[in-house]
């Protein structure tokens, strides 16, 4: 009986008000106890998601609807996801009424997952940004496999060191993905990962962004592995992959986006999910940048998620490959913090040293030159672009919103 | 005569940016009229603490800073030495846990660390994540440091060298320690120029610093005027 009252309670919000610090424990400990009467349902996936991209939740979704399934997910990533879960079950029988259960998560809400009802668990990254997070990889490494269970089945970007050694340390079934071994042109040194069984350097056959590639240890037998799902050939000029013997459109500009589409594309195989659906539901991911065209000039409008180290790291990478001038700045340079520029310094901005023209917008943005300069980026305040021709632009959201303004 | 400089551990310590750190250093020894060579150690290296000015060891991961500290109890005589001859030593983040007595983990667990002043480390069960600006006396009117806290530990028994008005920063002779990234001396150029005008008096070299159009200053110049009010003051 008060479980199912404690259901209703969290049905009706009143969790969400503020309670007296007494009665709020009590609730707060039925709410918990509550948790382990939830009958979840047969398919329950998890995604690890630190970066709240929610790129692989969404598209699973679609695809899930499209085959008719009832889905119950999360739109909101939250430290604790008790109230969800207990807002999902059914009153009297705690049962999660659903066809399919998905949940994207942070370390944090790890604690409130029983993992012996979990399906499937997927984890493209291990969180790298430095802003309000912990940087230590290790330490998420630690959360996840104190909290997972020997029956849950992984499935793993192994392209990345740490998520594979989820791989080597788990006792139950993994599955993994990534891109094929390939020649590519070696990038700077500092940004190597090291071996996180030994933390001695790693050894790159090849590398594709950052620290992700294939790769082995010079010391253990730790290495990239055998991956179940692997992309074979990638064309991003024609915006397409290859991948089990068929061609998939990429619409993006970045590498590193393959990753996302590949961790949908392993999860809803290992989901029986219909290929033709997987592949119209790729075919539909779209991350090209926005153009605006004012007064004869295209501005090509790249948004920037501040504390996203990787997804900054796609931006410049490609944006340092045109030869167009480049506008850079931000109004603020995180939304949780005035002083903490510690990810700027985590972000190789030398691609953009081969431009002739770079500009900072935004006063606030003088740490940004400050960067920039350091890793000898010729860099100045924003002047009026005049003439024909094409900008690339990468600021926050609504930073760009302000920057349209201004030009028009 | 050149200013020497060694970056301690720079294969395990490079964390929250502050490797960069050292290229801001070696920028402004030259702007103040000064040359100034670095030698990157690595942790298999032995390091001779008679051939180094300054001394640079910044936040380091977890498994990294034990490594660190193994590797550092076999220097302790020479880092004493170094220390009371007047060498500079720059030490951030959670290196700073090393230079104390002991650090006491969340479980209970006692790890000795160098013992070369009294203050002692204690983890704590959470995070304690946040901005600080402090007031450091010497900088005078421009006395704000621009920092942050990403931390689970907290100093304890450090009364009376704090830099800062809270426990987590050191000072002794030419010792200076904060659990603080920044990077640190990238954005407090003023702190960066104080280190250095007493670094060039302890040489005997000449201290006499361009100041032109330099952006880290313009940076933290703005940053102060704009961010720097009586409520967000630790």
């Amino acid at each position: 009986m008060k479980y199912s009252i404690c259901i209703i309670m969290h049905k009706l919000g009143l969790f969400r008000k503020k309670l007296n610090t007494k009665v709020y424990n009590y609730f707060n400990n039925l709410s918990k106890e509550t948790l382990k009467e939830v009958l979840y349902p047969k398919n329950f996936i998890v995604i690890l998601d630190e970066d709240e991209n929610y790129y692989i939740q969404n598209m699973l979704i679609k695809a899930l609807k499209r085959e008719n399934k009832k889905v119950i997910y999360n739109k909101k990533i939250e430290d604790d996801l008790t109230n969800f879960l207990l807002k999902s079950s059914n009153t009297l029988s705690f049962i999660i009424e659903s066809d399919y259960l998905v949940l994207t998560v942070n370390k944090k809400s790890l604690k409130s997952i029983d993992f012996k009802y979990v399906k499937y668990f997927l984890i493209n990254d291990i969180n790298q940004n430095y802003s309000y997070k912990n940087p230590d990889e290790e330490v998420v490494i630690k959360e996840v496999l104190s909290n997972i269970n020997y029956k849950t089945n992984l499935i793993l970007n192994i392209d990345n060191p740490y998520v594979n050694f989820l791989k080597h340390m788990h006792k139950g079934k993994s599955i993994g993905y990534g891109l094929k071994q390939r020649s590519v042109k070696s990038l700077n040194k500092d940004y190597l990962f090291k071996c996180p069984v030994c933390h001695e350097n790693l050894t790159y056959k090849s590398r594709y962004f950052q620290g992700f590639g294939s790769y082995i240890c010079p010391n253990n037998d730790f290495e990239t592995g055998i991956k179940t799902f692997e992309v074979e050939k990638i064309n991003l000029d024609e915006h397409y992959f290859k991948l089990d013997g068929n061609n998939y459109k990429l619409n993006s500009n970045y590498l590193y986006d393959i990753y996302f589409l590949l961790g949908f594309y392993s999860l809803s195989n290992s989901l029986n999910i219909d290929l033709k659906i997987i592949s119209s539901v790729i075919s539909e991911f779209s991350n090209f940048h926005k153009t605006v065209e004012i007064n004869n000039v295209k501005y090509n409008l790249f948004e920037a998620f501040n504390g996203n180290v990787l997804d900054y790291q796609k931006k410049i990478d490609f944006i340092g490959k045109s030869n167009k001038p480049f506008i850079i700045g931000f109004s603020k340079i995180l939304d949780c913090s005035l002083t903490d520029s510690s990810w700027l310094y985590k972000i190789n901005f030398r691609p953009l040293s081969k431009l002739k023209d770079v500009f900072i917008f935004f006063d606030d943005a003088m740490m940004l030159e400050v960067r920039l300069k350091l890793d000898e980026v010729k860099c100045r305040d924003y002047n009026k672009i005049s003439g024909d021709g094409e900008v690339n632009v990468l600021m926050p959201k609504n930073d760009l919103k302000k920057f349209v303004e201004v030009l028009k | 005569m050149k200013v020497r400089i060694i970056y301690l551990y720079s294969d395990l310590c490079h964390e929250f940016g502050e490797e960069y750190n050292i290229k801001m250093l070696v920028k402004y020894i030259k702007l103040s009229g000064a040359d100034v060579q670095v030698k990157y150690h690595t942790s298999k290296e032995i390091i001779d603490f008679s051939k180094y000015d300054l001394f640079y060891l910044p936040s380091s991961k977890k498994y990294s800073q034990n490594l660190v500290l193994n590797d550092l109890s076999r220097y302790k005589r020479d880092i004493k030495k170094a220390i009371n001859d007047g060498k500079f030593f720059i030490v951030l983040g959670n290196s700073m846990e090393l230079f104390g007595r002991k650090i006491r983990t969340k479980k209970g667990l006692s790890i000795p660390c160098l013992d070369i002043f009294t203050y002692q480390t204690r983890e704590e069960k959470n995070e304690i994540v946040s901005d600080a600006f402090y007031d450091f006396n010497p900088l005078l009117e421009h006395k704000k440091i621009i920092a942050f806290k990403n931390k689970n530990t907290n100093i304890v028994h450090n009364e009376k060298n704090r830099m800062f008005l809270l426990s987590d920063s050191y000072n002794e002779k030419n010792f200076f320690a904060m659990e603080l990234v920044g990077p640190i001396l990238v954005r407090n150029p003023y702190f960066t120029l104080y280190i250095i005008e007493r670094l060039f008096n302890n040489l005997g070299l000449e201290f006499s610093f361009k100041e032109k159009n330099v952006v880290e200053i313009d940076a933290y110049n703005a940053f102060v005027l704009k961010y720097i009010t009586n409520k967000n003051l630790d």
